[in-house]
């Protein structure tokens, strides 16, 4: 008998069980594709720099640092939308930022650079988009946290906002710079 | 969120589809090859539709990568391996074979199998009550 | 056909499949006073669908292009709904069903025996449909990482539980209420079933010249069905009668419905030609015997909008068969160019044409389409609601005066 009622309240039980995984999915945006390169090494690459052709950016630009990669274009609003943002919180850390500039024309990203200040220490430039499949890039903005290792520790994806800066980065950045104090270079 | 709704948006209002013919490959069997691929990738922009469907720029850029992997002689695996190794496992529309991705794929057959012992036991037991009691 | 999305698609079809259970359970129930507790279930489980389909569609959990903002607070509204509702329901009924247990039988080989397979063969494939929507949801809650989930899947693990539910569509159909003799059973069946595997051996390879194990299992399936539903009608013209009553004849009506979808999705789904072409005017395809000649485009003016207008001469070996005009229309109100299709509309099949980009110099690239018994799988939609209102209007549903 007691086998018989046990039948009559699967259906309830699953049900719950489905209520709390469609709770917890409402607070999640399933468009955001995860990048499969947390915690493993930066995709190498080679690309000539948006100001000077003649000049190769490569994954060793970002070597020994704690940096930030951040993709942009000139067309892209977001990106201009969290370009203020970048700008300060970087320095204001003492991060230094790298960008990919993205499915772009030189001459409209160089103007683009004029007008709203270039916080870059290198720009590659990737017009092709032969990187930016390589790194798992699919929009503009994103920007990857890279450790002195070359690992990337976390990508965010849409514009940077004040919220996931201190939440997101800082955290990481932190424990990232403690790694390389303690174990130097590796 | 509203990246992916104008995009779709655009391609309703377009609606038209995104490999032109021009592009072709001359070699037939690859291009069905990566005809076939294409009609497997999501597109991560518009995630609704096919890379071989979809007008995306990011769309246009990955056919042409899948191309040139064609071209290269490499495998209809190794091309997804590729994209999954970027993108994971969402930029593939079917599942692979793959440890949890299994679960998804034997489910029917599980599903089958607990059916028919259920309605094997029911029948069991009916069989073994009286046809009839008092008409209902 | 445009790509499946899940949430919307996979919802109204899970719903088909529980709300069709439930009917035929309902059968079931009211002659014989059986599976009460069932029919109970398919009820509250065909409405919890639709209102699941609301949620799962709009709140934005899962990817849709239909989805609301994204900000959570319509989505728990909904969600709360559902929890009321759905909840009570099952909880009631996981209190008060154990109590519904008839205690009448049937034999092994009878109607309800194949109303069972019905409810349970079904009822698998709504729960596959549903773990294919929901996976990548509950994947990456378990911490499996991502998944997706689309068409290829779909097909593959519908038919996986479909293929054998409509080979006893055929079977069930012609079973007597509690018991019955199955060597009497395949007595009556033999017809049908000589008929249904000879013509779908033979009739696909005819028209169309290519065999394949997977078409020719539907086709003969689908054949099936309307054989088993004609062989009633059938005795009754030959004067071997049994008395066709009105929910008889509703049965089979919606039965043979069935089969001309099935008819229509196999045949359509393996015998369809896609083809994207570079054209210039004067250049001709051949496609499954249909001869296209592109003759160039011109520019129309309609009453909102402007277009250009190709135009594509169709003929059949020497003989001219009909004109198609695709457009590209730029609507006054918007700047993005629509395309508009010319379908040509037939019961044997649809031949479709549209215009793609112009690749310069006159050329254009262009969609054409050759798709086979295409309309059969509405019309034989058509023929199951009208098996449906049939099925209604029997008298034995109106209320007795008193």
């Amino acid at each position: 008998m007691q086998n018989m009622r046990l039948k009559f309240l699967l259906p309830i039980a699953a049900f719950v069980a489905l209520v709390v995984v469609f709770y917890n999915g409402l607070y999640e945006d399933p468009t955001r594709v995860p990048s499969p390169f947390i915690g493993k090494q930066a995709p190498a690459f080679e690309l000539p720099s948006l100001q000077n052709p003649a000049e190769m950016v490569t994954e060793e630009t970002f070597a020994g640092q704690v940096s930030l990669f951040n993709v942009w274009a000139s067309w892209c609003p977001g990106c201009a939308q969290e370009h203020a943002l970048l700008t300060a919180v970087a320095a204001q850390h003492g991060v230094p930022v790298y960008g990919l500039n993205w499915k772009d024309e030189r001459s409209a990203a160089l103007k683009w650079l004029q007008r709203m200040g270039n916080p870059y220490k290198a720009v590659a430039y990737d017009r092709e988009n032969i990187v930016g499949i390589d790194w798992g890039v699919y929009g503009a903005p994103e920007t990857f946290l890279i450790d002195s290792k070359g690992v990337i520790q976390y990508k965010l994806i849409g514009p940077m906002t004040p919220d996931i800066w201190q939440q997101e980065f800082l955290p990481r950045i932190a424990t990232a710079r403690e790694e390389l104090a303690n174990g130097g270079e590796g | 969120m509203s990246r992916l709704l104008a995009c779709c948006l655009l391609f309703f209002a377009a609606n038209a589809w995104a490999i032109d013919p021009s592009e072709k490959l001359p070699d037939p069997e690859q291009q069905a090859m990566f005809e076939s691929i294409a009609n497997e990738v999501r597109c991560l922009v518009c995630q609704n539709q096919t890379i071989a469907d979809s007008t995306a720029p990011l769309a246009a850029d990955l056919r042409r990568e899948i191309k040139r992997m064609v071209v290269e002689g490499q495998s209809e695996a190794e091309i997804k391996d590729f994209l999954v190794e970027r993108y994971g496992d969402f930029v593939l529309y079917k599942p692979r074979f793959r440890s949890w991705n299994l679960l998804l794929w034997v489910a029917p057959a599980i599903f089958l199998i607990i059916g028919a012992v259920a309605m094997i036991n029911i029948v069991r037991r009916r069989t073994q009550l009286p046809i009839d009691e008092d008409a209902p | 056909m445009g790509p499946l999305d899940a949430p919307v698609d996979t919802t109204a079809w899970m719903f088909l499949m529980v709300g069709t259970a439930l009917i035929h359970s309902l059968a079931v129930t009211e002659k014989r006073g059986l599976f009460k507790s069932s029919t109970l279930l398919l009820a509250i489980g065909a409405f919890s669908l639709s209102l699941l389909g609301t949620f799962l569609v709009r709140s934005g959990v899962l990817v849709s292009v239909h989805a609301f903002a994204s900000d959570p607070s319509r989505g728990i509204f909904i969600l709360a709904f559902l929890g009321v509702v759905i909840g009570s329901s099952l909880g009631l009924y996981a209190w008060r069903a154990p109590s519904l247990e008839a205690s009448v039988g049937f034999k092994p080989c009878s109607r309800e025996t194949f109303i069972l397979a019905n409810s349970i063969l079904l009822s698998i494939a709504a729960l596959v449909i549903l773990g294919g929507t929901l996976a990548p949801l509950i994947y990456p809650a378990l911490g499996f990482g991502t998944i997706s989930v689309g068409e290829p899947y779909f097909e593959i693990a519908f038919l996986i539980p479909m293929l054998p539910l409509v080979l006893l569509v055929g079977v069930g159909m012609h079973t007597a209420w509690r018991s019955m003799e199955p060597a009497q059973l395949m007595k009556q069946l033999r017809w049908p079933a000589i008929i249904a595997v000879t013509a779908g051996v033979i009739l696909p390879y005819l028209v169309f010249g290519s065999f394949s194990l997977l078409t020719t299992l539907g086709v003969i399936i689908a054949l099936w069905t309307i054989c088993s539903a004609l062989l009633d009608p059938a005795r009754k013209i030959t004067g071997k009668a049994p008395r066709l009553t009105r929910g008889m004849v509703a049965m089979q009506l919606a039965h043979i419905g069935l089969g001309m979808t099935v008819l229509g999705i196999t045949v359509t789904s393996s015998y369809s030609v896609i083809t994207d072409e570079g054209m210039k005017p004067g250049d001709t395809r051949e496609i499954s015997g249909y001869t296209f000649r592109f003759d160039g485009v011109r520019d129309k003016q309609g009453p909102n909008y402007e277009a250009i207008q190709g135009l594509f001469t169709v003929s059949r070996g020497e003989q001219p068969y009909t004109e198609l005009r695709p457009e590209k229309r730029i609507y006054r109100v918007q700047t993005n160019p629509m395309s508009e299709a010319a379908i040509e509309a037939g019961w044997g099949k649809d031949l479709f044409v549209a215009l793609g980009e112009s690749l310069g110099a006159g050329a254009w690239s262009v969609r054409i389409q050759h798709r086979p018994l295409i309309r059969f799988i509405w019309f034989g939609c058509l023929v199951m609601a009208l098996g449906g209102l049939i099925g209604v209007s029997d008298p034995r549903y109106r209320k007795r005066a008193a």
